[in-house]
């Protein structure tokens, strides 16, 4: 019998129990209808709406900084880290 | 408001973080262009400028295209790996033809290298329905001693009236490093100018593989939030090629601490990164709370966390200020060391580059945007940020005890964004 054994780290384990609280918990009570976005509509609700000011940190911490990542590739395409 | 335009904003606001190619709020036949303008000045150490200009434009099917261009430039000293001497010391230049000093006391640093990098990005999404998209991008690095070619395809799926997106994508990418002087033979001694330097050839590869899984959910009319876990692999010629680490004497009690000699580093030749990141946007009554987790391990043995903290605070006239606060924890490689030992067997793999050390960062910047006319918005910010470790080590070694084996890294980072349609 093949045993495998998965080791997750403590911050992730605290991310799958909030994603499973959200899917499991209270699913129906989640979202919105269609006519209830007004303010989730605006740009700055958006996860990407300051997508170059981000790109521009990731690089900078990515170049100081021994992982990167998350939001986008961790490697770089460059070589300075 | 035009029924297409209602429906790119519904597309939105349950929109995952992507790297390049997520679907934004892009009015049809025209391109939605963005100009970034960074400089960054470390104390002591390097100058930095990078200027991003990205162009995305919606075409006639709901389907979208994105090009970007990213030029980025690298002067002053950047520390060597060396640690800080009670005299001068001396390095051999990346060439082997020439030299450079360091005095007494200052960390040691290479400040003949001048970097500038041109990277071309550019990006496709098939939006295949209402409900489901799909991604492809791909980038061209460039720098003199550095080749990068990437490519990534995405898949985003949109559920329950657009309250969930499901995210998968891949990407790879191949990099060839040819540095000036060519590779160094791992952890072989540096030798002196003019001599016969330890080569092995004038280029190596490296690549890399990535797999992201990604959750985007609205909470409620005023709060969403998004997980995403990340595996990248990494193979081939990881090193710093430029980078040394002192040999220091600990065995010669009247030379305690001195530096003998210097060598060239070496690093596993895979890495195996996992990283969860978690966001969390929340509309309040002045303004949105964005906040921010990411943690990350390896087997190289590094941990990381970042917090990161963002509150966009509305004025009048459609201007806002935006504070932000980043804490950034990360515990050493297990391969990383302050120095090498003249007692000790060379080991297999060893690293004194301070970004596999461990550390505490803080970001702590102010933002202001302003919409001057109907021709875009522009946003400038001022950060502070701020590398600290230990540096006076328990392993510090008779005059070592006398130096900062670990300055500080002070950095004031200027950045200038401006957006418009076109």
């Amino acid at each position: 019998m093949i045993k495998i054994t998965i080791e997750i780290p403590l911050a992730a384990r605290y991310c799958l129990l909030l994603a499973a609280s959200i899917s499991i918990g209270g699913c129906a009570n989640l979202g919105v209808e269609t006519w209830e976005r007004e303010t989730l509509s605006q740009p700055e609700m958006q996860f990407l709406e300051d997508d170059m000011d981000l790109a521009l940190d990731d690089h900078f911490y990515f170049s100081k900084e021994g992982t990167s990542g998350g939001r986008g590739f961790a490697g770089g395409g460059c070589g300075c880290n | 408001m035009p029924i297409k335009d209602i429906q790119q904003a519904l597309s939105c606001a349950s929109c995952s973080l992507l790297g390049l190619a997520a679907p934004a709020a892009v009015a049809a036949e025209a391109w939605d262009i963005d100009l970034g303008l960074m400089s960054y000045i470390e104390q002591d150490r390097n100058t930095g400028i990078e200027f991003l200009l990205n162009a995305r434009r919606e075409l006639a099917d709901g389907d979208e295209v994105f090009v970007g261009l990213e030029i980025d430039t690298l002067t002053g000293a950047t520390p060597n790996g060396a640690t800080p001497s009670n005299v001068v010391q001396t390095f051999t230049q990346s060439s082997g033809d020439g030299s450079y000093q360091v005095a007494a006391g200052e960390l040691p640093a290479d400040d003949t290298h001048m970097d500038t990098r041109l990277a071309v990005e550019a990006g496709y999404t098939d939006q295949v329905s209402s409900q489901f998209a799909i991604g492809y991008d791909g980038h061209i690095s460039m720098e003199f001693d550095y080749l990068s070619f990437g490519f990534g395809n995405n898949y985003q799926w949109d559920l329950d009236r657009r309250n969930t997106s499901l995210y998968v994508g891949i990407y790879g990418e191949y990099n060839r490093v040819h540095p000036v002087g060519n590779i160094p033979l791992p952890l072989s001694l540096m030798t002196p100018a003019g001599t016969l330097q330890n080569r092995r050839g004038s280029a190596d590869t490296r690549t890399a593989a990535e797999l992201s899984l990604g959750l985007t959910q609205v909470i409620d009319r005023r709060s969403l939030v998004q997980l995403r876990f990340t595996q990248s692999y990494f193979e081939g010629y990881l090193n710093d090629p430029y980078k040394l680490l002192s040999v220091i004497d600990d065995q010669n009690p009247a030379n305690l601490g001195a530096t003998l000699a210097y060598r060239f580093e070496n690093r596993p030749e895979s890495r195996d990164l996992s990283t969860v990141y978690l966001a969390y946007k929340r509309e309040l009554e002045r303004g949105v709370l964005d906040v921010s987790l990411r943690y990350s391990s390896d087997d190289w043995e590094v941990l990381a966390s970042a917090l990161d903290m963002r509150f966009r605070y509305r004025l009048s006239g459609k201007r806002y200020l935006q504070p932000h606060l980043r804490w950034y924890r990360q515990q050493e490689a297990e391969f990383y060391r302050y120095n090498l030992v003249s007692s000790e067997a060379l080991p297999e793999y060893a690293s004194a580059d301070t970004r596999l050390a461990t550390f505490d960062a803080i970001t702590i910047g102010l933002k202001y945007g302003f919409a001057a006319n109907k021709e875009g918005t522009h946003s400038i910010a001022a950060e502070y940020y701020t590398q600290q470790g230990d540096g006076e080590p328990d392993e510090a070694i008779g005059l070592q005890q006398d130096q900062d084996l670990f300055p500080t890294l002070n950095t004031l980072i200027i950045k200038y964004l401006f957006s418009t349609r076109w």
